[in-house]
């Protein structure tokens, strides 16, 4: 499970059940964890680490325990 | 003597083609609809107002009409469709027809659904309509096909109630039952075998089949690699047919080896693209023998988050939820209500209709490889370029898939079946050519009445068995671990009509071409793959010959007492 720092477009899909997915210019990750709504459509800053479990229905990207979300100036 | 029955054969298909001219006609709406249409009367109003109207918004309509607002259905609030008792329609449908907020005002009008199927929300499954499933559900809707379906596990909602469901089993850690607990494995378990015909709600695409729920993904959504391959495994030893995955997560050597085997073992292994709308396939769609499947919208076309790339194999409908309407609706759990009619878009919703569809062609006799590549051979050819990386050979249309199967297998191996039976009525001097008539349209029989394929039969009801080969009869009626068993691909049910039936002087010629008929069907069905018995090792050749013997003489021995009596 390594760290990453990512910033990106938040958004959030409904592949199933609500799914938060990151856009950076390197690819889409799912985000999971707390991320306030207020967040969503907006560009973010994001801390946190490849989750444990990497299988799921989002299939955007890899799967990301956020651990510290703000968004960007 | 033999224009009765061409008469009567003329007359069944004028019939059909009246029925078909009614299937999958649009619920239909009462007569007067709009604001001018409400009586002064007490009675309720249905709103449709501006989608962008915030909760504040509506407090200030009810407020500023006297109203109390409901919706219409949990998932119509972002259509902002509401319902509103009031004491008089005309008199409010008059006043609120001047709102500009709102957009449609009209007396709520009690739907009748007249058309095919009788599920009410059957209008709203463009996606059905799209693949043609209504041709499934005539041609046995799956039945004696197991399923296993890894995913957030099945609740038997109310849309799937008779639905047959085998016992499910949990891969997620601390969990022990396959119940779901998120709502996703409910809705993929809908578009495959949704309650159909039942006057409820919306339809699936293969609902005679036998569910398997294998919960492989957590109440959040989540799950691991070697979890879902130990899932696979026990799902092909436990002997399903088809596996659907509606999930996926980064290449994994140990998932997609897994999904590979299972594949080589003859289950049909059916998995999402991904819904990165990039390219690059991750496990265990990016297995060589793994089905993976692409998304289209209502339109028909790519659905913007569809994954390609090599690997995609076909395209089915996975919704697109930024148009109106343009989701995918099943029944499946909701928290709050218990169950809900949701829709939802992606590469997991496309998945389910490809092993619906599957699921239909292996009922219907197909082997596992024929039934593939007839899916494929028929597919709609989206890009117009062959073959490509979005849509693989093209998006399902089950319709066309049954008709090719009708067509170029069923009618024509039973039309041998008819062929043998007449020439042995000749051979051996049944009579009058009315008897051989009657030999040749059992033999024909034997493998199922396959014209029932174009009628709007109900999946649930007797006929879709006639639809059925007789020979599959068994296998469907038990359940899983007899689809494949030896006593199915036999000659019992021809052995104990003979025995019953054979001397009865009107029924032998019956009798007899049936019992040719499954002779034919067991030796075609061995020589195509579609029947294998005794885990289709080298006795099972043995097995059917032998079987298909029994069946010729059973014939010859009805068609030789019948001599002896007709020379009497």
């Amino acid at each position: 499970m390594s760290g990453v720092n990512l910033e990106g477009q938040l958004e959030r899909d409904a592949f199933g059940g609500p799914v938060l997915i990151l856009r950076t210019a390197d690819g889409s990750y799912q985000l999971q964890g707390e991320v306030p709504s207020k967040l969503v459509g907006l560009r973010v800053r994001v801390k946190g680490a490849e989750a444990p479990a990497q299988f799921g229905f989002g299939m955007v990207g890899p799967i990301i325990d956020v651990s510290h979300i703000e968004p960007c100036d | 003597m033999a224009r009765k029955p061409l008469a009567l054969t003329l007359g069944i298909s004028a019939l059909a083609l009246l029925w078909l001219t009614r299937a999958g006609a649009p619920i239909q709406v009462g007569e007067g609809s709009g604001p001018a249409a409400a009586r002064s009367a007490p009675g309720t109003l249905v709103l449709d107002l501006r989608d962008d109207l915030d909760d504040g918004a509506l407090a200030a309509f009810e407020e500023r009409h006297g109203l109390k607002l409901e919706l219409s259905a949990a998932a119509s609030r972002d259509e902002a469709l509401f319902r509103a008792e009031v004491a008089d329609m005309a008199a409010t449908a008059r006043r609120l027809a001047g709102d500009a907020d709102v957009e449609v005002v009209e007396p709520v009008v009690e739907m009748q659904a007249l058309g095919y199927p009788d599920d009410p929300l059957w209008d709203a499954q463009w996606n059905m309509r799209q693949i043609g499933a209504p041709a499934g559900w005539s041609a046995g809707a799956g039945r004696g096909v197991t399923v296993a379906v890894l995913d957030t596990g099945i609740t038997p909602v109310a849309d799937l109630d008779g639905i047959a469901m085998a016992e499910g089993h949990a891969f997620v850690p601390g969990v022990e039952s396959a119940l779901d607990d998120h709502g996703h494995g409910t809705h993929v378990a809908g578009t495959i075998a949704q309650a159909t015909h039942n006057g409820e709600g919306v339809a699936g695409v293969a609902p005679g089949v036998t569910l398997v729920p294998y919960k492989v993904l957590s109440a959040h959504g989540g799950g691991s690699s070697d979890r879902i391959a130990a899932a696979i495994d026990h799902a092909v030893d436990a002997g399903v047919d088809v596996i659907n995955m509606s999930l996926g997560g980064p290449p994994s050597a140990v998932l997609t080896k897994a999904a590979d085997a299972a594949a080589e073992a003859g289950v049909l292994v059916v998995a999402a693209a991904g819904n990165s709308g990039r390219r690059g396939l991750g496990s265990p769609a990016d297995g060589k023998l793994v089905i993976a499947v692409g998304a289209t919208g209502p339109k028909g076309d790519k659905a913007p988050y569809s994954t390609y790339g090599v690997g995609v194999e076909i395209a089915a409908p996975g919704g697109d939820t930024t148009v109106e309407g343009g989701g995918i609706l099943q029944d499946t759990v909701d928290r709050d209500a218990g169950h809900a009619f949701k829709a939802f878009q992606g590469t997991s919703m496309a998945t389910p209709h490809v092993s619906g569809a599957l699921a239909v062609l292996l009922g219907m006799g197909v082997a596992p490889g024929a039934a593939v590549d007839v899916l494929f051979r028929t597919a709609v050819d989206v890009g117009g370029d062959g073959f490509d990386e979005i849509y693989g050979h093209g998006r399902i249309d089950l319709g066309a898939a049954v008709s090719a199967v009708v067509w170029r297998d069923r009618l024509p191996r039973f039309a041998a079946a008819a062929l043998l039976a007449t020439a042995l009525g000749l051979l051996m001097g049944f009579g009058p050519g009315r008897r051989i008539l009657m030999a040749g349209v059992a033999a024909w029989a034997a493998g199922g009445l396959f014209f029932l394929a174009w009628l709007p039969i109900s999946p649930g009801g007797g006929l879709a068995w006639l639809a059925m080969d007789p020979m599959r009869w068994l296998g469907a009626w038990m359940g899983p671990g007899w689809t494949h068993s030896a006593w199915v691909a036999a000659a019992w049910v021809p052995l104990l009509v003979t025995f019953f039936f054979g001397l009865n002087r009107k029924l032998a010629p019956w009798v007899g071409g049936f019992a040719l008929g499954c002779g034919v069907n067991l030796l075609s069905g061995g020589l195509d793959g579609t029947l294998a018995p005794l885990g289709g090792g080298g006795w099972a050749g043995p097995w059917l010959l032998g079987h298909a013997a029994l069946c010729l003489m059973a014939a010859v021995a009805v068609g030789a007492a019948l001599k002896m009596e007709y020379s009497a």
